[in-house]
């Protein structure tokens, strides 16, 4: 069979390999019932600080909904457990801070693997928001851009930092008279 | 930069290597260097530069997805299910030109002499059919081919040639580890990486490589060939010499002839048709798992019982390394983010066997970077997510950047009861059947992780640590698949002899770490690579090149 030739090249392949925006607009797995319980209990899981809104008034629930367009076994564990949620709570909407925050503790208790999966999807599209990697940009020194073409500076390697490993006596373990 | 090279196609070449991976490869460029015709069959594909996520804003994610080590996880229509349920440790690979080396975090010590002579020295495993200086010839070889870096003069090891390029920079988070080691008078260096810190590989064919700029996710690839990974090293080499590599080509099984010698693959191409290619050498290249699957799926009247599987032993005696997790939180913005993620320094102060422990054999302590923001949120190296709610901003900046962790690894004893099989039911999307890993910690390895845990503790609360988190042992852990067709001098008691090659089949080798006797306690990688390139020797000389 014809084999094409192949481009061994590495090297910096920067506006082509760009993510390119999800097109169009989200595809709707949630009705508009659901969607506003999981806004409000992505704003209790990270609720807002300094200048960024919560999680859910941020936009996160639209990255969720798209990962549960694309996973219907993911889908049916987040329609499941948002449910509890809103049983738990008896009326997650209406319920001040406080009390949702219990009614959330019950249900982690309760069902833990979709209460992990829901915290570990809310921290995945928080922590690439824009408006949260400028946040990280301008607090904790974090470059809110990707790691390549750019890398990292860091200072040099040492030597002097080995003086007094090299003054070690070899403890490697023998393995004959011989050596 | 860069090069394009037409390829070469063999109808009848002189082997076949299934597997393109860190032993396929080089072995691919060993023969080939000599004038062999190569064809290597990959079940995966070339993983482009810009196919790789580090350009990408939403780079972390791809460490949750597609990039993910596991298998299971990662899904890629080149991935074959495992059955890990019941082991300890998830299997990790990765399928692709260049093989797990593509999620390579490149750490890259060298087995320390007493590592073959296990039995003579401490009365459990088994002694291997050469030791450390025998294969030292070809560790250099692999050094020289594929571009090392770190400094010489550790007493923790052998002395040994120079290495291609200075050691990695630690950052001053890695100095506050190093700095924990040396207050206990505990032994450190930096870590040995197959990662160039300067320019090498031009004259050698390597073209477009470019040192580390410290990027971080070396375990979602290097789109800058500064990772001396199989496929920016051995493979434009290899390929270059005249090695045919046909891509997206998965093996069902080998094929034998009349005489119950090898005659080649039956695969599937890419354009699903089932075909078979044959040669009078065939190397299996396929890891510690992929491996003893494919020779035990290869049934025939020679061989009921799998491919060169007469001593039973196919698919026996796999070995991890038993693997735990220590991350510390310390005051310091260290922005430990910076660098290659699994590659800083080392400690092997506890390597060697000392009794009074309360276990047979050691550990390495590999200390290890930290990430970006999201990989800090759902939990980093020991899996503890940052809390929900009231405390999540305050826990989350104290830890953000300001983390390092310590891998302990600790060395693994071969088993009869630890294996690969082959799952009854579940199959890869070809119906190839699927492997099956029964594996359980035994009460060695887990004193050893109690052990190490513990004196990783320690380390890190003398350098400051103000908070020390554990998971012990860590399950997605299983990077080094070890063990599986073991090699020895006795056919009853091993799969291949000393150079790889099959007692029962004649004109058979297997080269990757499903030969290793004994585990050691460190990454596995550079011994695979030598081990390889010395059965290509073997080869070459007993085919007449």
């Amino acid at each position: 069979m014809d084999q094409p030739s192949v481009d061994l090249a590495a090297g910096p392949q920067p506006a082509a390999a760009a993510t390119p925006a999800p097109s169009g607009p989200p595809r709707r797995v949630l009705d508009a019932d659901t969607r506003a319980l999981l806004i409000a209990v992505l704003n209790r899981l990270v609720p807002p600080h300094d200048d960024l809104p919560g999680a859910g008034d941020l936009g996160v629930a639209d990255a969720i909904e798209r990962a549960l367009a694309e996973d219907t076994a993911l889908r049916r564990t987040f329609l499941d457990g948002l449910r509890a949620v809103e049983v738990e709570a008896r009326g997650f909407l209406g319920s001040d801070g406080e009390l949702q925050d219990e009614a959330l503790r019950r249900v982690e208790a309760a069902r833990p693997a979709f209460f992990a999966a829901l915290v570990n999807h809310c921290y995945r599209g928080f922590y690439t928001h824009p408006r949260v990697l400028q946040h990280l940009e301008a607090t904790a020194g974090y470059a809110a851009r990707p790691p390549q073409p750019v890398g990292h500076p860091l200072p040099p390697w040492r030597d002097a930092l080995l003086a007094r490993q090299r003054e070690r006596a070899p403890f490697w373990r023998r393995t004959s008279s011989a050596e | 930069m860069g090069s394009v090279t037409e390829m070469a196609h063999w109808d009848e070449p002189d082997v076949l290597i299934v597997g393109a991976g860190a032993s396929g490869a080089a072995v691919a460029w060993s023969l080939a260097d000599a004038g062999f015709k190569v064809v290597c069959l990959e079940q995966g594909d070339w993983v482009r530069p810009a196919d790789q996520p580090h350009w990408r804003d939403d780079w972390e994610l791809h460490r949750l997805t597609d990039f993910n080590a596991d298998p299971n996880v990662r899904k890629r229509p080149e991935d074959y299910p495992v059955n890990d349920a019941a082991s300890t440790f998830t299997p990790l690979m990765f399928n692709a030109v260049g093989g797990s080396t593509i999620h390579w975090s490149a750490h890259f010590p060298r087995y320390h002499p007493s590592d073959f002579r296990v039995k003579s020295l401490d009365g459990v495993g088994d002694d291997w059919p050469f030791d450390y200086f025998e294969l030292e010839p070809w560790y250099d070889l692999n050094d020289r081919m594929i571009g090392v870096a770190g400094v010489n003069g550790d007493p923790s090891q052998p002395p040994r040639s120079p290495r291609q390029t200075p050691p990695l920079p630690i950052g001053s988070f890695g100095e506050r580890v190093a700095s924990g080691f040396e207050k206990l008078g505990w032994h450190w260096w930096v870590s040995d990486g197959a990662i160039i810190s300067a320019p090498f590989g031009e004259e050698l064919g390597q073209a477009g490589r470019q040192p580390c700029n410290y990027c971080g996710p070396c375990d979602l690839g290097c789109p800058v060939g500064a990772r001396s990974s199989a496929d920016v090293t051995y493979w434009p080499m290899a390929l270059r010499k005249g090695a045919e590599l046909r891509t997206r080509c998965r093996v069902r099984e080998i094929t034998v002839d009349e005489q119950g010698r090898a005659r080649g693959a039956l695969y599937y191409g890419p354009d699903g048709g089932l075909r078979e290619q044959r040669a009078p050498l065939v190397v299996i290249a396929c890891n510690g798992v992929g491996t003893p699957r494919l020779l035990l799926n290869s049934r025939s009247r020679h061989f009921p019982d799998g491919l060169a599987n007469r001593s039973g032993l196919v698919g026996k005696h796999l070995m991890f390394h038993p693997f735990a997790s220590v991350s510390a939180v310390f005051d310091e913005p260290f922005e430990s983010w910076r660098g290659p993620i699994g590659n800083a320094l080392m400690c092997h102060e506890f390597y060697e066997t000392d009794l009074s422990r309360g276990f047979v054999r050691g550990f390495q302590l590999q200390v290890v970077r930290e990430s970006g923001p999201v990989r800090h949120a759902v939990g980093g190296f020991v899996a503890d997510p940052v809390p929900w709610g009231a405390d999540h901003h305050r826990v989350f900046h104290e830890r953000f950047g300001r983390m390092m962790s310590v891998g302990v690894m600790g060395e693994d004893l071969p088993e009869t009861i630890n294996e690969v099989a082959i799952d009854p039911d579940l199959a890869d999307s070809d119906g190839i059947p699927a492997p099956l890993v029964r594996y359980r910690l035994s009460d060695n390895s887990k004193r050893i992780l109690d052990y190490g845990v513990a004196r990783a503790r320690e380390a890190l609360e003398a350098a400051g640590a103000r908070q020390v988190l554990a998971l012990n042992p860590m399950r997605p852990s299983g990077w080094h698949l070890l063990g599986t067709c073991r090699m020895g001098d006795h056919p009853m008691g091993s799969v291949v002899d000393g150079f790889c090659r099959s007692h029962d089949v004649p004109n058979l080798y297997v080269v990757d770490g499903s030969v290793f006797v004994t585990s050691a306690a460190v990454n596995p990688t550079s011994t695979i690579q030598a081990i390889a390139l010395r059965a290509a020797d073997h080869i070459k000389r007993t085919r007449g090149r």
